[in-house]
């Protein structure tokens, strides 16, 4: 048994039929439907997206990408997983998406220079800052963020974030590591 | 006294990742370990507090406004979509890509690939640029690996004719990258040569983008 559980949490089944339901409706077109949708769920939307990109700016950008995506793509939901897992996994897919677009941008310019990411640009934490639980993960190394967000706070399990993220179990499973051990670091001042 | 036990196990522990000897040997050791068995504790409370943040956030002003004007009055998405999304537009898209790709393929065949692009950073050893690139390609492995899936599962909603053109560049581009590979197996150090493979990946990921977001809108 994990002592830390990994079921990703979700809507009540009340929520959950209600959302299907609408989401069939905004299938066909029901533009009021699909607003409700994102009623019931923008905010949960929200909370991913600034989590995992840590910049309130981006994560409007992407929270609206998910969510005209959504649309594009509302007639592959099936029904077969609850709407709300789909909504949650599209949207790291837009963020990740953007990410590993980002690297590969960055990659060619420093092919041939320093090594660089977009960890390099998150600064290190003052000596005794003491920073609560959100304003510490904000503060993690891009990675070490992703990979803790979607696995401690949104409680999806190491098989799928590989799937989602292309990283080796052995690998998400160092990123888990350093991000607990940072923020424990972090808390601790 | 058996040396603490490092983080990794800790957070393997904590995530019941760990098999059942190294399990065993662990909670073996913070049985008499208060400095381990204190720093578990602590990790299991950072866990406990990230379960228990806030499932949401409030949104900004205007957000569902901004999203409804991107996705139209309400008819299909296939209408406010780009143009180079749409069907026609793809047919000349491929027919560029061969194009394109054909060039690249020209530059190794004729050796002028180092009049063709010039590098604009610094030369570096073969030794730096390889291992860069291998984590670049596993990156565009990654990105098309998901596309082809995607792509895979909404072919049927293409018509054929759009299907062998994509099929047709895809066979193109990656003709290239192959011969971008090769070349740099045998002159690793070249950043031209590194610089060509990238573009055919870029070129690979593009075209499946926009055939999966027209198979998406069929």
């Amino acid at each position: 048994m994990s002592l830390t559980g990994s079921i990703v949490r979700g809507p009540s089944p009340a929520v959950a039929d209600e959302s299907a339901e609408l989401a069939r409706r905004a299938q066909h077109g029901d533009v009021a439907a699909f607003e409700r949708l994102y009623r019931a769920h923008a905010g949960h939307v929200r909370a991913l997206c600034i989590r995992l990109c840590a910049d309130g700016q981006r994560a409007e950008e992407f929270a609206q990408d998910a969510w005209v995506r959504v649309w594009e793509r509302l007639s592959t939901w099936r029904g077969e997983a609850a709407f709300s897992t789909w909504l949650h996994r599209l949207t790291v897919n837009v963020v990740l998406e953007s990410f590993r677009a980002e690297r590969r941008r960055l990659a060619r310019v420093t092919l041939a220079g320093d090594e660089d990411d977009a960890d390099a640009a998150i600064p290190a934490p003052e000596p005794g800052d003491a920073l609560d639980l959100e304003r510490a993960i904000a503060r993690l190394p891009r990675g070490a963020r992703t990979v803790f967000v979607l696995h401690d706070v949104e409680g999806y399990r190491h098989s799928e974030i590989a799937t989602m993220t292309g990283l080796a179990e052995g690998t998400l499973r160092a990123q888990l590591c350093r991000a607990r051990r940072l923020l424990m670091e972090m808390l601790d001042r | 006294m058996m040396p603490h036990l490092d983080d990794q196990t800790l957070s393997d522990l904590l995530d019941d990742a760990l098999d059942a000897p190294a399990r065993s040997t662990a909670e073996q050791h913070l049985a008499s370990c208060d400095a381990c068995a204190s720093r578990v504790q602590r990790l299991r409370t950072v866990v406990a507090q990230a379960a228990a943040l806030p499932r949401t956030m409030p949104t900004p002003a205007g957000e569902w406004q901004s999203i409804r004007a991107r996705i139209g009055s309400g008819g299909s998405a296939v209408l406010h979509a780009p143009w180079w999304t749409r069907r026609g537009a793809l047919l000349a898209a491929g027919l560029a890509l061969v194009i394109a790709s054909s060039g690249l393929t020209l530059l190794f065949v004729s050796g002028g690939r180092d009049v063709a692009m010039q590098p604009t950073s610094p030369a570096v050893t073969p030794a730096a640029l390889t291992p860069r690139l291998a984590a670049l390609e596993h990156e565009y492995a990654t990105v098309t690996r998901d596309l082809e899936r995607e792509l895979a599962e909404r072919k049927h909603t293409l018509s054929p004719e759009t299907i062998a053109a994509v099929e047709r560049s895809l066979h193109t581009i990656e003709t290239a990258i192959a011969e971008a590979r090769d070349a740099l197996a045998r002159d690793p150090g070249s950043e031209t040569l590194a610089r060509l493979l990238v573009a055919g990946h870029d070129q690979k990921v593009e075209l499946l983008r926009h055939a999966t977001r027209l198979a998406t809108q069929s």
